[in-house]
């Protein structure tokens, strides 16, 4: 077996060290051809470009830059100057910071408090999540940081005082603070990482993640089978030699386990591959770029797509979006466009989780229980608006019944649910065809109450 | 390619108002790749048009054919049968397609369910924008590949004018002004001094204003109609 680590980070002879280790051939490599992706596995180690806020320029406007967090020179040279001023540690992020970062701030806040210094610790959010992550907030206020949480925040730079002004507010209360002191960091876009990223088809969300742990319930594991993330928010616990290999156990169970026929495929033998066929094929692409899990290829040979077995996890989305209908789940597991028409209300379950809950409720539903005709689908992202339609020629009221917002297992599903189900509604409203309505109810497993509730609101009209 | 998107369903439903047996034919081609009027989008339509038949207590039968290109004799013929058995053809190509049926079968109705409406490329999945105009005589050669005929709101020669800001047109600050972009690119490619061209006035014969335009290519089309 052979596995690609690619990137550039002092952590890779250690990557190499465990891949060789277990038994795999290691090749390190500097970036990636698309055609020859689809191999054992890729480890991406490239680690993220971290600024202090101002060193980019034009977000802040700062004439000065603060001192990067992340750059332990700068943080000792802060650490060794004696002063009386104030020493702001701002983690300027719309949501949570990234783990790594907060963890290095709270240490570093911790330390210079030990050293007598007034440290004030300014975030949106104060992330402590993570392993001993809360002891290591609680030392850090028992030392006397004082941690502020605003809602928002400017900050500006006056070059004659050589002295930042940071103005805040938690929504109560104002404050400001002057001093020539600010640690930050900012998480910029990496070149390399986007274009490494790019080229291995990882699905990303405007926020530039290559990863997202919420689907795969390992920090490591990226939105494509066979392609992994050495996140640097691992290596912030512990040594960083012991948290490679740590993580690399897991990395290199999957490759393991994934390599043996039939892993995990047991939905996709459920659902059926996707099969493109050729002659009705317009190779617009779109499967390709709505595909989460980059499971589609250019067959240039056949002028058209191809799926690709071992990544295609069988939610349907391609044959949901496909404009020209040229892709189907083998052996016909497609959705039906109406089934028991004597029913009254359709309801599309997601099988990852609202079925469940669907499943549970329906028996106390009394009476309302037989007028509904109810599909498991392996995703609410492949009910499309079509579908939609052809179903309103027989039902007035069309359910489907999704993941909720985020957890999605590809990624994408709820929000295509939702907007289908707005647009078949629409074309019925604007039609002047009365009664139709195509309604998302976004529920997980545990959900049985949501779902009871929403259901019961609908039947009862 | 072309670039459509369908009309309002209630201006498609009120148009089929009366017909019995509808045919709907969709196009595989351009209007396929920008999701308007490919198979999918036919089989859309035709649950509208057969949910209103139902719930007015019309007797209305829907088939849907799908044509790989409509603007073809050839792929046109394979599907004839089909496609004529009804009242009337509701077309989900791009204007060039709706014609060429109508012409070819001066007896029926062809109603058009799309509004063409320009040359583009997908920005990204689901977003397409402008990108040329079809104005027959190209000048990207001076313009650093960017076409202020199409990309310019105004289609001005001697660009920018005086209502960009910031980059963005007057129009809409969505729109980038087409020679804000040409000036950034020709000065990363070091080649600004193209700009010192003052362009005269353009003649617009080649463009639409000359009337209906052919284009015949002599070596192929060897027929003697001359």
């Amino acid at each position: 077996m052979s596995v690609w680590i690619l990137g550039n980070n002092n952590l890779n002879a250690e990557v190499e060290r465990c891949v060789v280790a277990a038994g795999m051939d290691a090749v390190v490599a500097d970036g990636v051809d698309r055609r020859n992706a689809v191999i054992d596995a890729v480890i991406i180690t490239e680690p993220p470009r971290i600024v202090a806020l101002g060193e980019d320029g034009a977000e802040y406007g700062l004439a000065s830059p603060t001192t990067n967090l992340m750059d332990d020179a700068e943080v000792e040279r802060v650490e060794s100057l004696k002063t009386n001023d104030k020493i702001a540690i701002l983690l300027d992020y719309g949501e949570e910071t990234p783990e790594y970062i907060a963890a290095k701030a709270i240490r570093t806040a911790k330390r210079f408090a030990g050293k007598k210094k007034e440290v004030v610790f300014l975030s949106k959010v104060v992330k402590c999540g993570y392993g001993g992550g809360e002891q290591e907030y609680l030392a850090a206020r028992d030392a006397g940081v004082v941690f502020v949480k605003y809602e928002e925040a400017s900050i500006s730079y006056d070059e004659e005082a050589d002295s930042f002004t940071i103005k805040a507010n938690d929504g109560v209360l104002d404050m400001e603070i002057e001093t020539p002191y600010v640690l930050s960091a900012v998480v910029r876009d990496i070149p390399e990482l986007e274009k490494i990223s790019k080229k291995l088809r990882l699905y990303k969300r405007a926020d530039g993640r290559v990863n997202d742990d919420r689907f795969f319930l390992h920090p490591a594991f990226s939105t494509r089978r066979g392609v992994y993330y050495l996140n640097p928010a691992l290596v912030a616990k512990g040594s960083e030699r012991d948290a490679v290999q740590r993580v690399m156990l897991s990395v290199i169970a999957d490759i393991k386990a994934a390599a043996v026929p039939g892993y995990e495929q047991e939905i996709v033998r459920r659902w059926g591959i996707p099969e493109v066929d050729a002659g009705k094929c317009a190779f617009c692409y779109s499967c390709y770029r709505a595909c989460t899990h980059g499971a589609f290829e250019p067959d240039a040979e056949a002028s058209a797509m191809k799926v690709v077995e071992g990544l295609c996890q069988a939610c349907g989305t391609c044959v949901a979006i496909c404009p020209g209908e040229a892709i189907a789940r083998k052996g016909g597991g497609d959705l039906a466009m109406t089934g028991d028409v004597s029913k009254k209300i359709k309801v599309y379950c997601c099988e990852n989780g609202a079925a469940e809950a669907f499943d549970g409720v329906l028996p106390s539903l009394g009476e309302y229980a037989g007028t509904i005709d109810s599909e498991r689908v392996a995703c609410g992202g492949s009910v499309s608006a079509d579908i939609l339609a052809n179903d309103f020629i027989d039902y007035d009221t069309i359910i489907i019944a999704c993941c909720i917002e985020d957890a999605c297992r590809h990624m994408d599903g709820d929000r295509r649910a939702c907007k289908q189900a707005e647009r078949a509604t629409e074309l019925f409203q604007k039609a002047s065809i009365d009664g139709k309505r195509a309604i998302v109810i976004q529920a997980s497993h545990a959900m049985e109450n949501v779902m009871k509730d929403k259901l019961l609101s609908i039947l009862e009209g | 390619m072309i670039v459509a998107e369908q009309k309002p369903i209630n201006e498609i439903v009120d148009s089929l108002n009366g017909f019995g047996r509808i045919v709907i034919a969709s196009c595989g081609t351009c209007v396929t790749v920008c999701m308007a009027g490919g198979e999918k989008e036919a089989l859309a339509v035709r649950g509208v048009v057969e949910a209103d038949a139902k719930a007015k207590g019309e007797d209305v039968s829907v088939s849907v054919v799908n044509l790989k290109r409509q603007c073809d004799d050839e792929f046109v013929d394979d599907l004839e049968d089909e496609l004529l058995d009804g009242d009337v053809i509701l077309s989900m190509a791009c204007g060039v397609g709706v014609q060429f049926l109508a012409d070819k079968y001066p007896g029926r109705l062809v109603l058009p369910a799309l509004n063409t409406k320009f040359y583009g490329a997908a920005k990204e999945l689901g977003y397409w924008t402008e990108l040329c105009a079809g104005c027959g005589n190209c000048l990207l050669e001076k313009t650093g590949g960017i076409c202020p005929i199409a990309r310019c709101s105004k289609s001005i020669l001697n660009g920018p004018c005086g209502g960009s800001q910031d980059s963005k047109c007057e129009i809409d600050a969505e729109i980038d002004c087409a020679w804000h972009l040409i000036y950034d690119r020709l000065s990363e490619l070091g080649q600004l001094d193209r700009l010192n061209e003052i362009y005269e006035p353009r003649d617009w014969r080649t463009n639409r204003d000359g009337g209906p335009r052919s284009v015949r290519k002599d070596d192929v089309n060897i027929s003697d109609s001359e």
